[in-house]
């Protein structure tokens, strides 16, 4: 009610023709007009953004295979399992009890800026060969699954070509 | 002078648009920020894997004999914090651990002879009691409790026996 008889007094005093109070209003209303589109744009920047963005990926992904690694570990006896979940964009790293997802060809260690990674128990009693794919080396077209074998105290993780 | 205080004027009252500006781009992020999900939790998948490990796995505290192992059947040699460490070993014990007890049948009193088995259990001293307050947020920690009847095999001789697993995971 206040901004209304406010903006009502202004009008009435812009119609009268004093300049300073129209200059005022406009130049009030520009102020907002420029801080709600650069709000607009920095918001549209970030949305856009994550379109490419992979941190959820390859935090599911972590953690989606350090628990398999655990649960592959956790097996009473021998055990095949197929890993059908999409993993060519990735490159990963499967070995002294930590699970490393990478998305950059320039991938050095596990410090790297991109990569993220999720912690599965070794075992004294059962060894896990290391695992290590790099899609940005080696490409390849075929699409390929992870293979998860245990027999005996060994755990060894391959590719597989996806059917 | 009259032109000056009508400016005046004028920027008294666009405070409160101002105010309101500010309180619905607020809303906008956050409620743009909501929808966006980059965390994963797993806390209670992660409980039910690291359990599930201790109960099946062949080098852990289930007995094993040269054919195979016996889940559910706990080797009580095996029932040891040294043991538990050994079997399941992570490069950072800083994120959960374990408190293991075996109590009689009546679920109250200890099983005799038996220990109390910690994986991390510098870890279990420092977030359980944080756990324990139930408050939210990641200077705190959530607390799982399970109980299930095993079979003790002593020496040479089996019992009945629950097993009682606390674990208590780090927020993050």
């Amino acid at each position: 009610m206040f901004i209304y008889a406010g903006a009502e007094e202004r009008r009435v005093n812009s119609s009268r023709g004093k300049r300073g109070d129209v200059t005022a209003e406009q130049l009030f209303l520009m102020f907002e007009v420029l801080l709600a589109i650069i709000i607009f744009l920095s918001l549209m920047n970030f949305v856009v953004s994550l379109k490419d963005n992979t941190l959820f990926e390859k935090n599911y992904l972590a953690r989606d295979l350090a628990l398999l690694t655990d649960t592959v570990y956790a097996a009473p006896e021998q055990l095949s399992y197929t890993y059908t979940e999409n993993v060519d964009r990735f490159g990963m790293n499967i070995k002294d009890g930590k699970v490393s997802i990478f998305d950059e060809p320039e991938w050095k260690t596990d410090q790297g800026r991109t990569a993220t990674f999720f912690l599965y128990g070794k075992d004294a009693d059962q060894q896990l060969e290391p695992f290590n794919r790099n899609p940005f080396t080696t490409s390849s077209p075929e699409k390929k699954n992870l293979l998860y074998q245990k027999q005996g105290t060994t755990v060894a993780i391959s590719e597989v070509k996806n059917p | 002078m009259n032109n000056k205080g009508s400016i005046l004027a004028d920027m008294t009252q666009f405070i409160p648009r101002f105010i309101f500006l500010v309180i619905a781009v607020v809303c906008l992020v956050v409620f743009i920020k909501g929808f966006i999900v980059v965390n994963v939790n797993v806390q209670d998948a992660e409980e039910m894997v690291l359990t599930n490990r201790l109960l099946f796995s062949p080098t852990a505290i289930s007995y094993e004999d040269e054919f195979r192992s016996y889940p559910g059947t706990i080797d009580l040699p095996r029932f040891t914090s040294e043991h538990l460490e050994k079997s399941t070993s992570y490069t950072n014990s800083n994120t959960f651990a374990m408190k293991l007890e075996l109590l009689k049948t009546n679920g109250k009193d200890p099983y005799p002879n038996s220990n109390t088995a910690y994986l991390h259990q510098t870890t279990y001293d420092k977030l359980e009691p944080l756990a324990r307050t139930k408050l939210p947020g990641s200077g705190s920690a959530k607390l799982y409790e399970r109980r299930m009847y095993v079979t003790v095999k002593g020496e040479n001789r089996y019992q009945q026996a629950v097993l009682k697993i606390t674990t208590v995971i780090a927020n993050s």
